[in-house]
């Protein structure tokens, strides 16, 4: 799929004039709508962030069960596409922070899945080992610049941060999946043993 | 010659753009189904609190019938009792 049938096929710009995508689409009366467009984009970033298909299946549920929920909230200052996709970030940072907290628990009610043993697994991908050596934070910005095509300002607005902001965490997990990806051998990601923790997760 | 080397390394940009267009979701569920999710999100808090109000209580009753028993070997324990029983 070509970068701009892909782009067509997720999200319009903030300006939204003349392009397709899921601009012009109204939350509240044609949530079906948007529901059918968007799923697999908003999938495809939560699945980035949280390097898990089953854990991002249950989550991209949740993401358009707290959209319906404020679809009446909605105000067309930005894309239904972009709106999505912030909702899609913040529920999956909320995850990723209940499965941290759910490993510091002494008494392991909750056996939360390890990004170690996830790293070690041989069916990862060269690409989801280098998105693993990212924040999800990092994760978030470079999917959704270099995937979705968003620009600095577009991931400004859904992360709520300064685009100076987005500008660095993007070269950032960059250079990090650039040197992750000549340390891992062609054909995947097994047999990198990681060592260290994510890049980026002071941010 | 000299290789470019820029030319040997694998592009992450390009490689991810592959890989993301990979990933799709096994099946897209029935919209019923997450307005019903939605819907019902007020449950899980309120079970929650509910069951957190009932530990509380349990572990109140606990401390008083405890108190209750032992009222005669603890200092002043006379005046809990009377506290904790109505005349």
């Amino acid at each position: 799929m070509t970068r701009t049938a892909r782009r067509r096929q997720t999200v319009g710009v903030v300006s939204g004039e003349g392009r397709p995508g899921s601009w012009g689409i109204d939350p509240a009366t044609q949530f079906p709508l948007l529901y059918e467009r968007e799923y697999e984009s908003v999938f495809r970033t939560v699945r980035a962030m949280v390097l898990d298909q089953a854990e991002a299946e249950d989550l991209t549920q949740e993401v358009f069960a707290r959209a319906y929920r404020a679809r009446l909230r909605y105000r067309p200052t930005a894309p239904p596409g972009a709106w999505l996709h912030r909702i899609a970030v913040n529920t999956a940072l909320s995850y990723l922070r209940r499965r941290k907290l759910a490993r510091l628990l002494p008494v392991r009610l909750y056996q939360a899945p390890d990004d170690r043993a996830y790293a070690r697994s041989e069916a990862r991908t060269a690409v989801e080992t280098a998105l693993a050596a990212l924040s999800p934070k990092l994760r978030a910005a470079v999917v959704l610049h270099y995937f979705h095509d968003y620009s600095r300002e577009e991931i400004a607005t859904i992360l709520g941060i300064p685009s100076g902001t987005v500008a660095s965490r993007i070269a950032k997990a960059v250079a990090v999946m650039r040197r992750v990806l000549n340390d891992v051998p062609p054909g995947g990601g097994a047999g990198r043993e990681p060592n260290s923790a994510p890049v980026g997760c002071e941010q | 010659m000299k290789v470019d080397e820029r030319r040997s390394e694998r592009d992450p940009i390009e490689l991810l753009r592959a890989e993301v267009d990979t990933w799709r979701p096994q099946g897209v569920p029935d919209l019923i189904r997450v307005m019903r999710r939605a819907e019902g999100h007020w449950r899980r808090p309120v079970a929650l609190a509910s069951a957190l109000g009932a530990a509380v209580l349990a572990v109140v009753l606990l401390v008083s019938v405890i108190l209750l028993a032992v009222s005669p070997a603890i200092p002043g324990g006379e005046t809990i009792r009377s506290h904790l029983i109505a005349p």
